[in-house]
C-alpha cells in the first residue's frame, strides 16, 4: 500500500482534496476579497483558545471537543488565533494582486524577518516553490510567546492552497 | 542474531526468559528467582511489563501482577538505616 | 574539544549558572552547575556510562529522571551513583565503573550465558563459595566499595527526626502541586516532596503549548505553567517544600513514611492524609540490540534537550506515534536535529493527535505506520537501524527490510505507572492495558487506601492537563476529609470534576474513561475489608 492509499489520519497528513471535503478551506472568492482563518484541525480533542482569543465571535465550538469553525463573514484575518492555537494549526490566507499570500505559526530557527526568501512546503514536507517573508510578521506575546506569526508571499496564488511551512536557508 | 534484552540490569534476553517458562517456571516468583529478571538495581523499572507481556503470551491473559514490593523503593545507602545504639 | 550544548534555541533560554569543572576518570570536562553530572559528560561526549552485568555491554543512559540506573557511575568515591540525577559540583570525580571482565566483552558478547550465571557457578562445595564470590565480583558485577565510603558520616536511622503534617504529598509534578495548591489555600499543613532538585516534574521539559481549557492550562507552555504553580506554592506559609528527598518507604502500623534527605539523611514524617502523585516509568521495547548507547526513551531525550539543552545525536528515528513521540520528534526539529521518521507498527491510524503529526510532517519529517525496527546497528554506539514493513497481521513483510542511517533511537510506546510506593499501603491492584499498567482500585474522592490518594499519571496515564486536574480535585478532597470542607470547596470540586469531564469528552478518552469506571469503587474502605 503507497502512502497516497492511506488515508489522512494513517499518512499523518492531509491532501487538499480532503480538507475541501471538511469544508475546512476558503473557497477562491472569499480569499481574493480578503484575508481569512482556516483552521486544520479536524479531530476531536479538548482544546478552546482560538474560539476564546476571537474578538470578533468568528470561530464557532460546539463544546470543548468540537474543532473549530471559522465563519469567513465575520473574519477580519486580525491573527490572533494562528499565534494561540497549540496545535499549529490555523493558518491565514489571502489571494491579492495575483499573489498568494499565507500566515503561519513558526518556532524553529533561523528568527524570521521580512524580506528573507525563503523555500514553500506543503503539509507532506516536499519543497514546492520559494517565496518571500512580508508583513504581517512579528513575535507573538504573553502566553504564545517566543512563537512567531510569519506571512510569506509567492507568485503562483494557488500554491496558497498548499504551502503551510517555510525552511528559512541558512546563512 | 543479536541478543535482545529484556532486563537490561541482569542481561537477560527473550529467549532466556522463553526457555525458562517453557521449563515450567511459568509464574512470576519463580521466573524471577531463576531467571533474575525484576531484582537488578532498576528492580524491574523497564522490564516488568515486557517480562509480564511475554508470560501473558503463554497464558493467554493479562496477569495481574507485580513483583511482592518492598521498602526501600529508592537506593539508600546502609548507614542511614541503621539507630545508632545508646550506650551508657 | 566536543560540546554538545545548544546555545541558540527557538523558545528556550539556558541558564547553566556558574561553569565549574568535573573530572571523567582524571580528565577535566566543562560543566555547570545547574546540569546533572550525566547532562554534563553527554554534552562532553560521553556515550557508555556503565557496561552491563554479565556480557560487559557498553550502555547509555536511557531514562535520564533517575529510574532506570543504566547511568550508574562512581562519583566522589561513592559507587553506583545514578548520574542522572546527581548535580555536578566543583571538583567532582567521576570514575567509569571498569572490571577485567570489560575486556572479555568481545568473546563474552557471541556467548549465550545462562541467566544469573554469576550468581550459580561455584556455590558447593561452601568452602569455595566465598573466594569465588570475591573471583566472580571482580570479573563482573557494579561498583567497588570501600571499607568507609567518603562524605558525610552514616546518620542514625531518622537522623532528621520526626514531622508531623495533614497533607503529605509525594511528587512534585502538575498533579501533586496542584494538590497542594488547593488543599494550602485552604489552610491544611503540608509537606511536598519531590526526588528532584527542583519542582515541576514532567512540566519542566515541556516546551509546547498545552491543549484543554484556556481557564486551566490551554495556550500555556508547560515549563511555564510549572513555573507558575512553584511561585504559587512559594508563597502559602503552610506548604514546606522538601527538593531532593525520596520516599524510600511506607509503614503502615506506625504510619510513617520513610524519605531520604540530601548528606545520607533521612526523615520521618507521620500525616493525617497522604497523596501519592509519583508519575510514571519510561517503557522500552523489545528487538535486536535494543540497548546499546544511543537507545534512549523518549522522555529521556526531552528531558537532554529541554531541560539541560544538550543534543542528544545529529540525526535520529522515533519509534512510536503517540504523542510524546510526536511531540520529542518536534522539539528535535525546534532544536536543529534532523529527524528521520517517526515508526509504528499501527495500522489504523497515528495514535497522537494528528496535529501533532501533521506539524512535523510538514518540516519534511516522515511518519511512517505500518513499520517496527528489527533491529539496531552499531556495536558501542548506535550507527543505524533496520526497519520492517508489517504484514496485516504483524508479522514481517518478507522482503521489506531497509536500513536507516541514524546516531539515536528513541522510544516512545508508552508508560508504565509508577506501582511501588502505591504498593506499600497494602491496595488492591488491578492490570489494565488502557490505564498503562499495574494501578490501585480507587474510589470516587480518588482514595486507594483508607488514609492515601492518587493522582496523576500514577493512577492512569493521561496528560499533563489532566494530572492538574486529578491533583486538585485530590487536594480538594483532602480538604473536606480534613474537616476544612465548605461550600467553596464544594464548588470547585464540581468545576474541577465538570472540566474533567469535558476533557475526557473526546473519542481518545473513551476508552480510558470505561477503563477508569472499571477501577472506581464508591467507597475504598468497603473494597479493602
Amino acid at each position: 500500500m503507497s502512502k497516497e492509499e492511506l488515508n489522512a489520519l494513517q499518512r499523518g497528513y492531509h491532501r487538499r482534496d480532503e480538507l475541501e471535503e471538511l469544508d475546512v478551506l476558503p473557497p477562491e472568492e472569499t480569499v481574493k476579497e480578503k484575508r481569512v482563518a482556516l483552521i486544520e484541525c479536524v479531530e476531536e480533542i479538548p482544546c478552546n483558545p482560538c474560539a476564546v482569543v476571537c474578538r470578533l465571535d468568528a470561530i464557532e465550538k460546539d463544546g470543548l471537543c468540537a474543532p473549530g469553525t471559522v465563519d469567513w463573514e465575520k473574519c477580519s484575518g486580525c491573527t490572533m488565533c494562528v499565534a494561540v492555537c497549540p496545535g499549529l494549526s490555523i493558518f491565514l490566507q489571502q489571494i491579492k494582486d495575483g499573489k498568494g499570500y499565507v500566515t503561519m505559526p513558526y518556532e524553529v530557527l533561523p528568527a524570521p524577518k521580512v524580506g528573507m526568501t525563503v523555500k514553500l512546503m506543503d503539509r507532506s514536507g516536499t519543497v514546492v516553490g520559494e517565496g518571500k517573508i512580508v508583513n504581517p510578521t512579528y513575535q507573538a506575546k504573553g502566553d504564545a510567546y517566543p512563537r512567531w506569526v510569519v506571512t510569506v508571499e509567492m507568485d503562483d496564488p494557488a500554491l496558497s492552497y498548499e504551502v503551510r511551512a517555510i525552511k528559512i536557508p541558512e546563512e | 542474531m543479536a541478543k535482545k534484552i529484556v532486563c537490561r540490569c541482569h542481561d537477560v534476553t527473550e529467549s532466556d526468559i522463553e526457555a525458562a517458562i517453557e521449563a515450567g517456571y511459568n509464574d512470576l516468583e519463580t521466573l524471577k528467582r531463576i531467571t533474575g529478571v525484576t531484582t537488578g538495581h532498576c528492580q524491574g523499572k523497564t522490564c516488568l511489563s515486557l517480562t509480564m507481556d511475554i508470560l501473558g503470551r503463554y497464558k493467554g491473559a493479562r496477569l495481574p501482577q507485580t513483583t511482592r514490593i518492598r521498602a526501600p523503593i529508592d537506593p539508600v545507602t546502609l548507614g542511614s538505616l541503621v539507630t545508632k545504639k545508646e550506650t551508657k | 574539544m566536543v560540546d554538545w550544548r545548544i546555545y541558540d534555541h527557538p523558545i528556550l533560554e539556558f541558564d547553566r549558572g556558574k561553569e565549574v569543572t568535573i573530572y571523567l576518570d582524571g580528565k577535566p570536562m566543562k560543566a555547570y552547575e545547574s546540569e546533572t553530572v550525566a547532562a554534563a559528560l553527554y554534552a562532553n561526549g560521553l556515550r557508555e556510562f556503565s557496561k552491563s552485568i554479565k556480557y560487559r555491554r557498553p550502555r547509555g543512559f536511557f531514562c535520564a529522571i533517575g529510574r532506570c540506573s543504566a547511568c550508574m557511575m562512581e562519583v566522589d568515591g561513592v559507587p553506583n551513583v545514578r548520574t542522572c540525577v546527581a548535580m555536578c559540583k566543583e571538583g567532582m570525580q567521576i570514575k567509569r565503573q571498569k572490571y577485567p571482565a570489560d575486556y572479555l566483552n568481545p568473546i563474552l558478547n557471541l556467548m549465550k550465558l545462562p541467566p544469573a550465571v554469576y550468581m550459580r557457578l561455584m556455590t558447593r562445595p561452601s568452602f569455595i563459595y566465598k573466594p569465588a564470590m570475591t573471583v566472580m565480583r571482580e570479573l563482573t558485577g557494579l561498583g567497588k566499595f570501600k571499607k568507609t565510603l567518603p562524605g558525610p558520616a552514616p546518620t542514625t536511622m531518622g537522623s532528621e527526626g520526626t514531622l508531623e503534617t495533614d497533607f503529605l504529598v509525594v511528587g512534585g509534578g502538575p498533579a501533586g502541586m496542584q494538590a497542594s495548591i488547593e488543599a494550602g489555600q485552604r489552610g491544611a499543613n503540608i509537606i511536598i516532596i519531590d526526588d528532584k532538585d527542583r519542582l515541576g516534574g514532567q512540566l519542566l521539559k515541556q516546551t509546547h503549548t498545552f491543549f484543554s481549557d484556556v481557564k486551566y492550562a490551554a495556550g500555556k507552555r508547560g515549563f511555564k505553567l510549572g513555573e507558575q504553580m512553584i511561585a504559587q506554592l512559594s508563597e502559602l506559609p503552610n506548604v514546606k517544600v522538601l527538593t531532593e528527598t525520596a520516599a524510600v518507604g511506607y509503614y503502615p502500623k506506625e504510619n510513617v513514611m520513610l524519605m531520604k534527605r540530601p548528606g545520607n539523611a533521612t526523615l520521618k514524617v507521620k500525616a493525617k492524609k497522604y497523596l501519592v502523585a509519583t508519575g510514571a516509568y519510561e517503557k522500552t521495547l523489545v528487538f535486536e540490540n535494543n540497548d546499546i548507547p544511543g537507545v534512549y526513551g523518549a522522555g529521556g531525550v526531552q528531558t537532554l534537550l529541554n531541560v539541560f539543552g544538550v543534543k542528544p545525536g545529529n540525526r535520529g528515528i522515533l519509534l512510536g506515534t503517540g504523542n510524546v513521540a510526536l511531540m520529542v520528534a518536534y522539539h528535535l526539529i525546534q532544536a536543529g536535529i534532523e529527524v528521520a521518521g517517526v515508526y509504528a507498527p499501527s495500522f489504523r491510524r497515528v495514535r497522537g493527535y494528528f496535529v501533532h503529526a501533521a506539524k512535523i510532517q510538514r518540516h519534511g519529517v516522515p511518519i511512517v505506520t505500518r513499520h517496527t525496527i528489527v533491529k539496531a546497528l552499531g556495536k558501542d554506539e548506535v550507527k543505524g537501524a533496520i526497519m520492517t514493513r508489517l504484514n496485516p497481521d504483524y508479522t514481517p513483510a518478507e522482503g521489506s527490510q531497509f536500513h536507516v542511517d541514524c546516531d539515536f533511537i528513541c522510544i516512545g510506546v508508552g508508560l508504565n505507572p509508577a506501582y511501588d510506593l502505591v504498593q506499600l499501603f497494602n491496595p488492591q491492584m488491578v492490570n489494565n492495558g488502557t490505564l498503562g499498567g499495574m494501578v490501585p482500585i480507587r474510589d470516587k474522592t480518588f482514595r486507594f487506601a483508607p488514609n492515601a490518594y492518587i493522582a496523576g499519571d500514577c493512577g492512569s496515564i493521561e496528560e499533563a492537563t489532566t494530572a492538574m486536574l486529578e491533583g486538585g480535585l485530590a487536594g480538594l478532597y483532602v480538604t473536606e476529609a480534613l474537616g476544612r470542607g465548605d461550600e467553596g470547596v464544594t464548588a470547585k470540586i464540581e468545576e474541577y470534576t465538570h472540566t474533567l469531564e469535558e476533557d475526557r469528552g473526546s473519542p481518545f478518552s473513551t476508552r480510558l474513561k470505561a477503563a477508569i469506571e472499571e477501577i472506581t469503587v464508591e467507597d475504598i474502605e468497603e473494597v479493602l475489608n
